[in-house]
């Protein structure tokens, strides 16, 4: 309906300019290094544009996990990472972390996680709404214990919180693994829906998912980040350019 | 609420026996010509010997043991003797084991890694000591009032059944000022031992190890005397406490309440303090 405004806050449709209140949301990283017993990151620096999706690519131990625990807290690193500007401590409620493992507290219900995590009742009507995004789900589960979720669920849950906590930032590692196609169109449908308002950067390695979202390539390979410039990001192109990366490492 | 129960009934339990045993005293007395009142009229007199200790007036020492016993059924000297109970006995225990259980909950489930990117890990440490300390605090508070509420009916029927008529009670001998000092210091045991198990869930991030590590630490002898953080808690008691009810207690070696107190709090803020920085460590979440 003309005007009316959507459940989520949002337009829908993909909209690459800021958002409704003017407000970039650009996280940007500045010589970040992080080591463990050898270099992982080093002297990364890249700025994720706001209101769109940035893909991160690169091969296994590049440091695309730990390149999110940095950009979480969940690191101690050497660098500069800034949310508009601000440190995370600034902006924590308006990030939205969505992880591999999808941690719940398994003997609470759907409902009940979203409310802990996100430290305020959840609208019951929003969560409903976010959980059905993309239909083929059974509405019931969102009040049964998260214990007997399958994968696939447990993502859509963490896609639900995201959506319902209206994420400013979104950090999505590997959350396409696991899921069947109607959860992943469910997963696709959420982050089209939040993208014009919010920064989401993601990684992963299933090219046939984030062909359909990504706006903007990153490669981290030794260490470092940079953009790669693709004149599509259709899933053949997205793997040819993963081959492209991986084979100068390969033994 | 169990530890109430437990502390009237050693309450009822002492008043009885006291009594029972000034009765017998009486009857004794009675076969030999003394009344009640002729002893009352001498002081009581306690001789130590070689033989050991020698009770002189033993009707009037029995019959004001008896008179303390069942005053101490009053609701503020119930309520002293279950927080000295939940202090030295119970806390110590519960306050570890719950903290570690709070603290050690989100790296079990793993929603450490969310709840500190929302949440920032000082605010989340910080929220898991004050979440045990409120259940603590609440069920302590209960407990109290259950003392003060359960101790007078156990008087009651203690009288009921025969206890009391000729002796009575004393006058209630407990000040509001020592209720207050003591749940004061109870407080205190409570903060300390959250603080402690919260800390060691923190640094072992697994609940089993650091309760196992409690249990074997508290049923040992103390291996550093006077300075054991349990003979520091019974010291400051000790000096703290003017009343004692059915619990009494035992301290091996003094230390200044002062130097106690220091020691105490030390040993609190490093092992919470201790916690929150070794959860900056590296690969801290655990993959």
């Amino acid at each position: 309906m003309p005007g009316a405004e959507p459940l989520f806050g949002r337009r829908s449709g993909p909209s690459r300019a800021a958002s409704e209140s003017g407000r970039m949301r650009v996280i940007s990283i500045e010589s970040l290094s992080k080591h463990y017993h050898e270099p992982v990151l080093v002297e990364a620096t890249h700025i994720f544009p706001s209101g769109s999706v940035t893909f991160v690519m690169g091969p296994n131990g590049a440091g695309k996990t730990t390149l999110f625990k940095c950009l979480l807290g969940l690191e101690g690193y050497s660098g500069t990472i800034l949310f508009d500007g601000l440190p995370l401590r600034s902006v924590r409620h308006d990030v939205v972390p969505i992880l591999d493992d999808t941690p719940f507290y398994p003997a609470l219900s759907g409902r009940r996680n979203l409310d802990l995590l996100l430290g305020r009742r959840v609208d019951p009507q929003e969560a409903d709404h976010a959980w059905g995004l993309g239909g083929r789900v059974d509405p019931r589960l969102l009040d049964r214990p998260v214990k007997g979720y399958s994968s696939g669920e447990r993502k859509r849950l963490a896609i639900c919180m995201a959506l319902v906590s209206k994420a400013r930032y979104l950090l999505m590692d590997e959350v396409a693994s696991g899921l069947d196609l109607f959860t992943m169109d469910a997963v696709v449908a959420a982050i089209q829906l939040l993208a014009p308002d919010t920064t989401v950067v993601a990684s992963g390695h299933q090219f046939d998912f984030y062909a359909r979202v990504v706006d903007h390539v990153v490669a981290l390979t030794d260490g470092t980040l940079r953009s790669v410039d693709l004149d599509d990001t259709s899933a053949v192109s997205l793997e040819a350019t993963f081959r492209s990366l991986v084979a100068p490492h390969s033994g | 609420m169990a530890t109430a129960v437990a502390a009237t009934v050693g309450l009822v339990t002492r008043a009885s026996s006291r009594l029972d045993l000034f009765h017998r005293t009486l009857q004794e007395s009675a076969r030999q010509g003394i009344s009640l009142n002729q002893a009352l009229s001498q002081p009581v007199e306690i001789t130590h010997s070689d033989q050991g200790e020698m009770i002189h007036n033993i009707l009037r020492f029995d019959y004001e043991n008896a008179r303390i016993a069942a005053g101490a059924l009053a609701p503020r000297a119930a309520m002293v003797n279950t927080l000295q109970l939940l202090s030295f006995v119970i806390i110590p225990a519960v306050c570890v084991v719950l903290g570690v259980v709070v603290a050690t909950r989100d790296y079990r489930y793993r929603t450490i890694k969310i709840r500190a990117a929302r949440e920032g890990l000082g605010s989340l440490h910080a929220a898991h000591l004050i979440a045990c300390l409120v259940q603590t605090m609440g069920a302590l508070l209960a407990a109290m009032l259950a003392s003060a509420v359960g101790a007078p009916v156990a008087a009651w029927a203690h009288r009921r059944s025969g206890g009391g008529g000729e002796v009575g009670s004393t006058p209630v001998a407990v000040p509001w000022s020592e209720v207050l000092t003591t749940l004061a210091l109870t407080a205190a045991v409570t903060v300390f031992f959250c603080a402690v198990g919260v800390g060691l869930g923190l640094i072992f991030r697994k609940a089993l190890v650091p309760a196992l590590l409690f249990v074997v630490w508290n049923t040992m002898c103390p291996l550093l005397g006077a300075w054991d953080p349990r003979n520091l808690w019974l010291g400051i008691g000790r000096r703290t406490f003017t009343f004692e009810g059915v619990f009494t207690l035992a301290t091996g070696g003094t230390v200044a309440v002062f130097s106690a107190a220091c020691v105490l709090t030390a040993l609190a803020l490093a092992t919470f303090t201790a916690g929150h920085a070794l959860s900056s460590r590296t690969s801290r979440f655990a993959g």
